[in-house]
């Protein structure tokens, strides 16, 4: 049984379809990936599974039980941090911790050192007594961490967790993260920094539009053995693409010079394969173009992301 | 216990904000001592309660003239001043310095002197028609109290029949002046040799007590109902800072956060209201009536109305400015319908009806009751009780609906 099973879930608002036939799982330990362009359905995602929307139809089960049905039971096993710095700036961080102790009825033998834990845990021990007004950014959203960790979630719903942090407290909650999972708790990690993304999840879920566009381990996803090879060449997109037709996209980038793309050329133990690069060098050398530069991209998490989604801006 | 859990974190939050607090409870103190000094009290200094300024000029200078400004001078009521001239008397009328100008012209005893017996008796188709002109007495008055003029006329015209009336007779029907002389001496006499009535002390109210026993009451619902602010700020400010999210996603039901959410506003309420009433007895010699402990059951029904009505606010606007928008104008406009800016008893019968859709009216009902009549009517107190109860349920169902579009 996993730890969270989410079973085709549709959630509409009126005619605009926010989530269409979700299903995902995760595991105990597992750090899960959501990602997806704005509007994608990620917010709608985690607000069904933290219990602050319903869905129109399909179930989410938490351990084995319905949220619907076992709300009260599955709300003590969820952690819940908002990309909001949601704590009370005229409470102290003890206070604030207090506060959603007591919110989780967590025994009041327990709460005192379970305070100091998730303090030390997210590096706030000096701090406990100053008010959260007086934090850096930085300070604010570690605690903003910590607050979910007080009652011991098994399933932690992360929504852009290190927005707007230094490297340091990006770095030490990420740390956090990967702790937290080594102890078995399920972590859902919804960011736009794909490199965050890569850092910390096993799986990953790609949303556009409400749908899954992709879900699988990162090896899955993004096939690093294969990247593109950019040939810059001193010729005219007009006379490259007459020379180069079906070996490589063509891309102007200014009116003497263009840009020859041979796509997801396969690497070989010894470097990239050069049979396509080898024709499309024979092709250049032939029409006589002086080749500029050759560069082989990086094939990752983002590029795939830009690939499923596309890269026209969202609002 | 949830919203236990809320409330005290509420009221800890707001007991820290304690500037805001205070403004609750000095804004209105100085609503109310500003409007007193304006109706001329001020805490509570009651032997100045304001009288109506007369200023007498007396161009006569006859001892009938004299003997009618001495009478006039006996009436309480009004601050007479003796001028010495009409220029300066008009002038100072006219600055507002008197309200009201009374001239005794020249040709008074001249007039006086021309009267029988008859026209005493008849004065509405003698000699005495006229009124004050056959007397040559002038009263003027300044544009704001045309009507005190008429009154400060007839009490002037009935002093002087007064004054007169026994020259009169003397001069035109002496038999009869010492009969009624001779009859009003025995029966002062008769009067002294009876049984002395027991002194009855009457507690009258002063003026002062009058103007805070409505100031009081009506400055108190209307700021107890500026609390819809403070509560729609909070909750829209749990909703803004998503910590409305992060207690609704734990084991928190909505009901359990309003409630924890309303609570502590409710016990600054009526805590507000105590403040403000114990301000009124002890600054402004406010009497609590004769059931005090009545008071509260209307206190607290004053205050959930207003703390649901701010839940109601909160659910129904978007944005911090809103509430501001909203919220003032809510508050002062139901203030002025249901008569906390002006006494509902001079409002028209129609304004005092519609007045009855603000709490506010309920409110200020029951506290007419209990402070300003000699023998409260309970049952009308406790129905206005749970008129405002009926208004709480209703603001808070309304919020309760509205609730789950605030996340």
């Amino acid at each position: 049984m996993s730890l969270l099973e989410v079973s085709h879930l549709r959630k509409a608002f009126g005619n605009n379809v926010a989530i269409d036939d979700l299903s995902f799982r995760v595991e105990e330990g597992e750090i899960f990936g959501l990602v997806g362009p704005n509007g994608a359905g990620k917010s709608t995602t985690m607000m069904i599974l933290a219990g602050l929307r319903q869905a129109d139809s399909g179930t989410v089960k938490i351990a084995g039980q319905a949220t619907v049905q076992a709300r009260h039971n599955v709300q003590r096993m969820l952690g819940l941090v908002p990309q909001d710095l949601a704590v009370y700036g005229d409470l102290t961080a003890r206070e604030n911790l207090v506060f959603f102790g007591e919110i989780y009825d967590v025994p009041s033998k327990e709460i005192e050192q379970r305070i100091e834990r998730v303090l030390r845990q997210v590096g706030l021990e000096p701090h406990a007594d100053q008010y959260v007004r007086t934090f850096s950014g930085g300070m604010k959203r570690r605690l903003n961490f910590g607050v979910a960790l007080i009652h011991e979630p098994r399933l932690l719903i992360l929504d852009e967790p290190t927005v707007g942090v230094d490297p340091q407290s990006r770095s030490h909650i990420l740390d956090c993260v990967r702790q937290l999972a080594t102890d078995g708790v399920g972590v859902i990690y919804a960011s736009h920094y794909m490199e965050e993304v890569e850092a910390v999840c096993e799986r990953v879920a790609v949303l556009d539009h409400g749908k899954l566009l992709a879900l699988g381990t990162l090896e899955e996803l993004v096939d690093t053995s294969q990247a593109d090879v950019d040939v810059r060449v001193a010729a005219s997109q007009a006379d490259l693409k007459h020379s180069l037709a079906g070996l490589a996209n063509v891309v102007a980038t200014n009116g003497h010079e263009s840009l020859a793309v041979i796509k997801r050329e396969r690497k070989t133990a010894t470097g990239l394969g050069t049979r396509r690069i080898a024709k499309v060098v024979d092709a250049l050398a032939a029409a006589d173009f002086e080749i500029l530069s050759i560069e082989t991209g990086q094939q990752n998490l983002e590029t795939f992301f830009l690939e499923r989604t596309g890269r026209t801006l969202r609002d | 216990m949830k919203a236990w859990k809320i409330t005290k974190k509420d009221l800890l939050l707001l007991v820290r904000d304690w500037r805001t607090l205070l403004g609750l409870v000095a804004l209105p103190l100085l609503f109310i001592t500003i409007l007193g000094l304006s109706a001329g009290q001020f805490f509570s200094e009651k032997e100045k309660a304001k009288k109506m300024r007369v200023g007498v000029v007396n161009e006569d200078g006859s001892t009938l003239a004299d003997n009618l400004i001495t009478e006039v001078l006996k009436l309480d009521a009004l601050a007479v001043t003796e001028l010495s001239n009409r220029e300066q008397a008009k002038d100072m009328l006219a600055d507002g310095k008197i309200e009201v100008l009374a001239i005794i012209g020249p040709r008074y005893h001249e007039l006086v002197e021309k009267l029988d017996t008859g026209d005493l008796f008849f004065t509405d188709s003698g000699r005495l028609s006229g009124q004050l002109r056959s007397l040559d007495i002038e009263v003027q008055s300044g544009a704001f109290l045309i009507s005190a003029a008429e009154i400060v006329e007839q009490l002037v015209f009935a002093f002087a029949v007064r004054t007169i009336a026994p020259d009169v007779l003397r001069a035109h029907d002496p038999q009869l002046a010492v009969k009624f002389f001779l009859k009003a001496k025995r029966q002062s006499h008769e009067r002294q040799a009876g049984e002395a009535p027991a002194a009855v002390s009457v507690a009258t109210k002063s003026r002062g007590d009058i103007i805070y026993e409505y100031l009081v009451p009506s400055y108190t619902v209307m700021f107890v109902f500026f609390i819809v602010q403070l509560m729609a700020r909070s909750l829209i400010g749990e909703r803004d800072s998503g910590t409305l999210n992060r207690l609704l996603s734990g084991p928190v039901t909505r009901t359990g956060l309003m409630v924890g959410k309303a609570v502590p506003f409710l016990l600054i309420s009526i805590a507000q209201t105590i403040v403000l009433f114990l301000a009124g007895k002890f600054l402004f010699h406010m009497s609590w009536g004769m059931y005090p402990w009545m008071l509260l059951p209307v206190i607290a029904a004053t205050s959930l109305a207003a703390t649901a009505l701010g839940l109601m606010v909160a659910t129904a606007v978007r944005t911090d400015a809103q509430v501001s928008a909203y919220g003032n104008f809510l508050v002062l406009i139901l203030a002025a319908v249901s008569g906390c800016l002006m006494p509902r008893a001079w409002e028209p019968e129609l304004m005092q009806q519609a007045g009855l859709v603000a709490p506010h009216a309920w409110a200020l009902i029951a506290y007419d009751h209990l402070l300003s009549r000699e023998v409260p009517n309970l049952h009308v107190v406790w129905n206005c009780c749970l008129a405002l109860v009926g208004f709480a349920f209703s603001f808070f169902t309304v919020a309760w609906w509205r609730f789950r579009t605030l996340n």
